[in-house]
């Protein structure tokens, strides 16, 4: 198949000649067809967009971990770090005592042991407690204060 | 750009008509993008190789086309620059000279597949492969292709200027070979 150009003008300095360049028979007929089987045989590529979509978690926890560790390796940042440690102990110290079962009591209890107590307290029968009872119990445990403001 | 293109455009930017919009665009685009590729690389099974990988590069790429050149100067200057790169690869693995890029051109040219051409086309082609690269560039596209001054500036990114000028010398150095045969 010859290459045949349209419109060939004459130029005044050089005359137009075709290329005289060919191609095998049926080549752009079945161009379209063995273009189609090399993309699909491509292997497939996942765009950068995407790969970023899948990245950024990991990408954000290595940059906050970087961080970390710069800040936690640098002399400068050692001693800032050694300075917000001891304002975070200091902080942890004020927290036990102004919340005493943080750590105590309560945080041994576990579930099953706080709902047996519960139910060992269902089998109490509340009239079985005398007006004697009752008095001592509040005398040693309650201030009047407590008391007077419990009856209003 | 016509409002063909502009239609073509818009269905290979729209999944579901991709794909239908793609096999009309290479029916519409293939012989003048194969033509090009040919006259810058000779050989016809590279040609092949480069159109697909043009056509290839149009598909991945369709998406981040912005359409401020028209589709045809987007699809030739995709084209040049994937022939381009194919002779600047082929000159940095040593396969030829540094000078020698015209020598390959010549010898590719001389091993005769798929030219059909008469002595007189035959001995054109031999004096612009002997061209520079850029004036072997702009003579095909001028010459053969009869492509404007303009279009050509926008696919190459070069002045009208610098264009007539190369085609000039380009024409000068032809007719000096001519001469001295």
């Amino acid at each position: 198949m010859k290459h045949k150009h349209i419109d060939m003008k004459d130029d005044p300095d050089f005359p137009k000649m075709e290329t005289g360049y060919s191609v095998p028979e049926g080549y752009f007929e079945s161009f379209g067809d063995r273009l189609k089987l090399r993309m699909e045989a491509e292997p497939k590529v996942m765009p950068l967009r995407g790969v970023l979509f899948y990245l950024k978690p990991a990408l954000g926890l290595a940059a906050g971990l970087a961080i970390l560790l710069t800040v936690y390796l640098h002399p400068y940042g050692k001693q800032s770090l050694l300075l917000a440690n001891m304002q975070n102990s200091a902080a942890v110290a004020g927290d036990d005592q102004t919340d005493p079962l943080s750590n105590t009591y309560a945080s041994l209890v576990t579930d099953g042991q706080f709902y047996s107590a519960l139910n060992e307290m269902d089998d109490y029968d509340a009239s079985k407690i005398s007006k004697t009872e009752l008095a001592d119990y509040l005398a040693t445990n309650c201030s009047d204060f407590e008391i007077v403001n419990a009856n209003k | 750009m016509t409002d063909k293109d502009k239609e073509l455009i818009i269905n290979l930017k729209t999944e579901g008509k991709k794909e239908i919009a793609f096999q009309l665009l290479v029916k519409t685009y293939q012989q003048r993008l194969y033509w090009h590729i040919r006259k810058i690389v000779v050989s016809h099974d590279d040609a092949d190789d480069l159109m697909q990988n043009v056509f290839i590069k149009v598909w991945k790429n369709i998406d981040n086309f912005r359409e401020d050149s028209s589709l045809f100067t987007w699809l030739f200057r995709i084209a040049t620059n994937e022939s381009l790169s194919f002779l600047q690869q082929k000159k940095r693995r040593n396969i030829f000279s540094v000078d020698g890029v015209s020598d390959y051109l010549v010898e590719t040219f001389e091993a005769g597949a798929h030219f059909e051409g008469e002595e007189l086309q035959k001995r054109l082609h031999l004096a612009v492969l002997q061209l520079p690269e850029k004036q072997r560039l702009v003579f095909n596209m001028k010459y053969y292709d009869e492509m404007k001054y303009e279009e050509m500036a926008e696919i190459l990114k070069t002045s009208v200027g610098a264009l007539k000028a190369s085609y000039h010398h380009a024409v000068k150095k032809i007719e000096a070979h001519f001469e001295g045969e």
